[in-house]
């Protein structure tokens, strides 16, 4: 009885219920959805979630390592948790700045305090930040940099600007190929040659020179802006290749379908065919390949602005702040200053983590 | 043979006595001694004995500390063949030298008589010297330089500036063999301190009886045209240049002659780019030992200037401060003193600030140009900057918040020109900018006088990551006065193209020039298109009057006060004419200086002897050849 109510529940469930429950047996991919939800809330919100704006300098806290948190306070009570205020020192001998924590100062995190102004989206202007603590007290959760900016407030924004160009630059990819691979498929004959060999061509470059080549020609005294525009645009023109091959190939192989042919009988156009029977049955496998191909964007541009030809500052991407950690002294001395790497780690997991669950879950039939 | 020997050591036993006649050498006697490599040579019938080599009075070099013992291979690193500088500041043999306090000596020109106010030069030259291959180096040499490499136009199509002022060839007259007398039309008052510079080696790299032969006046046709097909290069004046280029031709070939104390024997580029000494060198120590101490120095290749701070900190590299300048990398150095493997002598930057601001006269727009043309604007930018800030979080406040003026360490130090304007006052800064008729707006901003925003672009090269930084700090200082700023942090080529176009509204440049106020005064006055603060005043007086704009009265009494600093041979006349300029400067502000950098260093290993306490960084002041690193000396460790 028991055994047939739940048969009957897969009986009588949608196929995006079954889609769901697949996916929610698979531990990593659930992972990995909290994870990328997470990070997009945080990127979402980082000026309200950072608790100090990203170009705000501390200059006598420079190279910072992350503020200490403590629980317990002198008398080994237990206290909510509390910094204290750390004065910078500069060894004289050995030229290391030293931080020495002020003894007896006592300082809440608290939530919902008033610090840094900023443009919310630049659409209204705030103050309010979700945590922090009050002066003189200084809460670095990563640490700072060289001119004492909070590394943990700029890898927020920093994951902003990486996150959004993967999700702009495979949309951009999406269209790119959805448009020339589903013409490709649909139409056939020469055109379907020609898209193809082009698809070849493209596909036939190392990525890594071709970005850079086409990096190193955006006009130099274009506006920091503009070069994340057009970063994006290079990463999708680069990038849309593998979709319009997935969409072609599925196109080919459903347009000899009945259901197609049924349709074209019954007197539907080639616009209604595509969108409203073809699409549809393979949206699936659309959004598996975009899942799996975000992380491919975050890397590039995270590789391109490494090698100092992507995005440049002010702008802060993952990146560009790994940028800044690229050299000896900071591998030696202040080994906080690669906690964005983390993130880039964190993103691209998190992505391929949920897209094996979705690849897995799409066909729900499948045992 | 013992015999012969014999009799050579007492012939050297005679000319030293001699010397110590002429009260040369002071009250030793004594036969010169050769490194071991060179005896063992000598033994073999390879190399004429010691005293046959050495001028009769070889030029006697005091070592810093105490004379050292021959041997060692001296380690450095180089990026490739674009990194050859750092080699020729090893080798640095003029016809007269920066001293290590910057002054100038003598060196292969012994002696000198200036005379006719200026316009001519006598140089007496060391009599014996010998180029590396045993031929003598005689005032021939210094002839064929300027009579068939400058004056023929295909070599040099254009006559340098350092030789004089004006670019006129002077007259060149022979005295002797070892005495050669340069004429100008017009007193040449920084020749002797052009010569001091890395191009007055130019007179010294020419042996005429080895470059002959790439030459078409001296060479036989069919031979010089064999040479070319050999090289594969397409003109005589093009395999001239090559063969005879300053940046590279010491080491690059094994045949060119040189008159330094070591000599290529592996050529760069190669992975293991190796110089021997000298065998002909012509210095000795105080007691007699021909110099260099020091067997070999040896450039390994390292494409990335990384690797060379890793290996210094290995303790692979005995003496280099190349590739390892820098805060971030000295801080790193500093760190892993501990370690045993080096120890560190500073070096002063001898650029009078790291960054200055040159606020552009020359500005296009014309409303633009009456604001950055007001010295109370200047003086405003440099109220508002918090040098201090900048010293913080730049030079881990080790280095010295100033104007570009000259340097505590030079003669034309002005400690009122060093302090003027630099303490960090946001209000009197506000107030000159509200007497200028900049007025805040409702949003905090200030407008000009047409009522458009007040704008400004921080042009700055983004090679180097602290002039970035520093650009920022600005930026954020000044909009903290209402000024709407942002840094435009570009290439080098970039960056180049708009200044020289005038087309920025401040662009910052280190403040060069701080020692060597004469040779480089471009932060001074508008000297040429490289004085930022108005390029077009610059070009105008580079071609006198021909091309740029015409300064106005004030500029120009500044460069007529330099026109005759330029014909001025008395130091002490230079100084006060000079002193006009640095008033000047003082009252207009025309640059606004930030921050002196602290020292760079270098890395020194514990068995290397002999290295200066301290040095000067400086291009024009090659260090450390003005230390004279033929009597470094390495112990064994």
């Amino acid at each position: 009885m028991e055994e047939s109510r739940e048969a009957q529940k897969y009986l009588d469930a949608s196929t995006r219920q079954l889609i769901w429950w697949r996916y929610k047996k698979h531990a990593l991919a659930m992972i990995g959805l909290y994870l990328i939800v997470g990070l997009y809330v945080f990127s979402m919100f980082c000026e309200f979630l950072a608790p100090y704006s990203k170009d705000t300098r501390h200059f006598d806290m420079t190279y910072a390592s992350p503020t200490k948190i403590r629980l317990f306070d002198d008398e080994g009570k237990l206290k909510r948790p509390f910094v204290r205020e750390v004065k910078m020192d500069v060894d004289l001998k050995t030229q290391q700045i030293r931080y020495l924590e002020v003894a007896g100062t006592h300082y809440p995190i608290r939530l919902f305090v008033r610090g840094d102004s900023y443009e919310f989206w630049s659409l209204w202007e705030g103050n309010l930040h979700l945590f922090g603590v009050d002066a003189p007290g200084r809460l670095f959760l990563f640490g700072t940099d060289r001119m004492g900016r909070d590394l943990f407030s700029r890898c927020l924004y920093g994951s902003r600007i990486s996150l959004s160009i993967g999700m702009f630059g495979v949309a951009l990819s999406l269209l790119l190929g959805l448009v020339l691979g589903g013409v490709s498929g649909y139409v056939g004959g020469w055109v379907d040659s020609l898209i193809q060999r082009t698809i070849e061509v493209i596909r036939c470059f190392p990525s890594i020179p071709l970005w850079m080549g086409l990096a190193a020609a955006m006009p130099p005294h274009w506006h920091a802006l503009k070069v994340y525009f057009m970063i994006t645009i290079i990463l999708s023109l680069v990038g849309w290749t593998d979709l319009a091959r997935m969409v072609r190939g599925k196109l080919i192989s459903l347009r000899e379908e009945e259901f197609v042919l049924a349709a074209r009988f019954a007197g539907a156009g080639h616009t209604r065919i595509i969108f409203r029977h073809l699409l549809p049955s393979f949206t699936s496998h659309i959004i598996v390949t975009v899942t799996l191909a975000i992380p491919h964007m975050v890397l590039a541009e995270t590789a391109l602005s490494f090698l100092g030809i992507g995005l440049r500052p002010p702008i802060t991407s993952l990146g560009t702040l790994l940028k800044e950690a690229q050299n000896v002294t900071t591998i030696a001395l202040y080994p906080w200053l690669l906690i964005p790497v983390a993130f880039v780690i964190a993103t691209v997991l998190a992505f391929n983590f949920v897209g094996d669950g979705l690849r897995d879950a799409v066909d729900p039939y499948s045992r | 043979m013992r015999a012969m020997v014999g009799v050579r050591c007492a012939a050297a036993l005679v000319s030293a006595a001699l010397i110590c006649l002429g009260g040369f050498l002071g009250d030793q006697a004594f036969c010169f001694n050769e490194a071991p490599m060179l005896a063992k040579l000598v033994k073999e019938g390879k190399l004429p004995p010691v005293d046959k080599r050495l001028p009769a009075q070889p030029v006697v070099i005091k070592p810093n500390e105490k004379p050292g013992v021959y041997g060692g291979v001296w380690r450095r690193a180089y990026t490739g063949m674009g990194d050859l500088v750092g080699a020729r500041r090893v080798v640095y043999e003029p016809l007269v030298r920066w001293s290590p306090d910057y002054k100038i000596l003598p060196n292969l020109a012994e002696k000198w008589e200036i005379s006719d106010e200026g316009r001519a030069f006598t140089l007496h030259l060391v009599k014996g010297v010998r180029w590396s291959d045993g031929e003598p180096f005689t005032v021939e040499d210094i002839i064929f330089y300027f009579d068939d490499v400058l004056a023929d136009k295909e070599l040099t199509p254009s006559i340098p500036k350092w030789i004089s002022p004006e670019g006129k060839m002077p007259k060149v007259t022979k005295v002797d063999d070892h005495t050669i007398k340069l004429e100008f039309e017009e007193p040449n008052g920084l020749f002797l301190q052009q010569l001091a510079c890395p191009h007055g080696m130019e007179l010294t790299t020419k042996p005429k009886h080895y470059l002959k032969k790439f030459h078409k006046k001296y060479a036989k046709p069919e031979e010089l045209d064999a040479i070319l097909k050999q090289k594969n290069v397409s003109s005589w004046a093009k395999l001239f240049q090559d063969e005879s280029s300053l940046r590279y031709c010491l080491f690059v070939s094994k045949e060119m002659p040189s008159l330094c104390a070591w000599v290529t024997t592996v050529p760069a580029p190669s992975k293991r780019f190796v110089m021997e000494r000298n065998p002909y060198y012509w210095k000795v120590d105080t007691n007699g030992n021909q110099l260099p101490y020091i067997d070999s120095v040896v450039h390994e290749l390292q494409a990335e200037a990384q690797t060379i701070l890793l290996k210094a900190i290995a303790g692979e590299i005995d003496m280099q401060g190349r590739h390892l300048g820098g805060m971030q990398k000295s801080v790193l150095l500093v760190a892993s003193m501990g370690q045993g493997n080096y120890r560190l002598v500073p070096k002063t930057a001898t650029a009078s600030v790291g960054l200055l601001l040159a606020p552009n006269l020359n500005h296009q727009d014309p409303a633009m140009r009456k604001i950055l043309s007001d010295a109370r604007f200047r003086i405003a930018l440099s109220h508002a900057l918090n040098r201090e800030e900048i010293n913080k979080i730049v030079y881990r406040g080790k280095g010295l918040p100033r104007q570009a003026a000259p340097l505590k360490e030079s003669e034309y130090y002005s400690a009122s020109y060093e302090k003027a304007y630099i303490t960090y006052d946001k209000a009197k800064a506000e107030a000159l900018l509200d007497d200028m008729g900049l007025k805040k707006g409702s949003d905090g901003k200030r407008a000009r006088a047409d009522g458009q925003p007040l704008r400004l672009t921080l042009d700055v090269t983004a090679a180097i990551e602290n002039w970035v930084d520093q650009a920022e700090i600005v930026a954020s200082n000044l909009g903290a006065i209402g000024i709407d700023t942002e840094v435009k942090a570009e290439t080098r080529d970039l960056f180049r193209q708009r200044i020289q176009s005038a087309a920025h509204d401040i662009a910052l440049w280190p403040g060069d020039g701080g020692m060597e106020c004469l040779l480089e005064p471009r932060w001074y006055f508008p000297f040429s298109t490289e004085s930022l603060q108005a390029p077009l005043y610059g070009k105008w007086y580079q071609t006198g009057g021909k091309q740029g704009e015409e300064p106005p009265a004030e500029i120009k009494e500044l460069m007529n006060i330099y026109n005759e600093i330029l014909v001025t041979v008395s130091d002490q006349k230079q100084k006060e004419l000079f002193a006009k300029i640095i008033a000047a400067n003082e009252k207009h502000l025309w640059v606004v200086g930030l921050v002196h950098d602290p020292p760079d260093y270098y890395v020194v290993a514990p068995n290397m002897h002999n290295v200066p306490k301290q040095d000067f960084q400086s291009w024009t002041y090659p260090n450390p050849g003005p230390a004279n690193p033929e009597q470094f000396f390495m112990t064994k460790k």
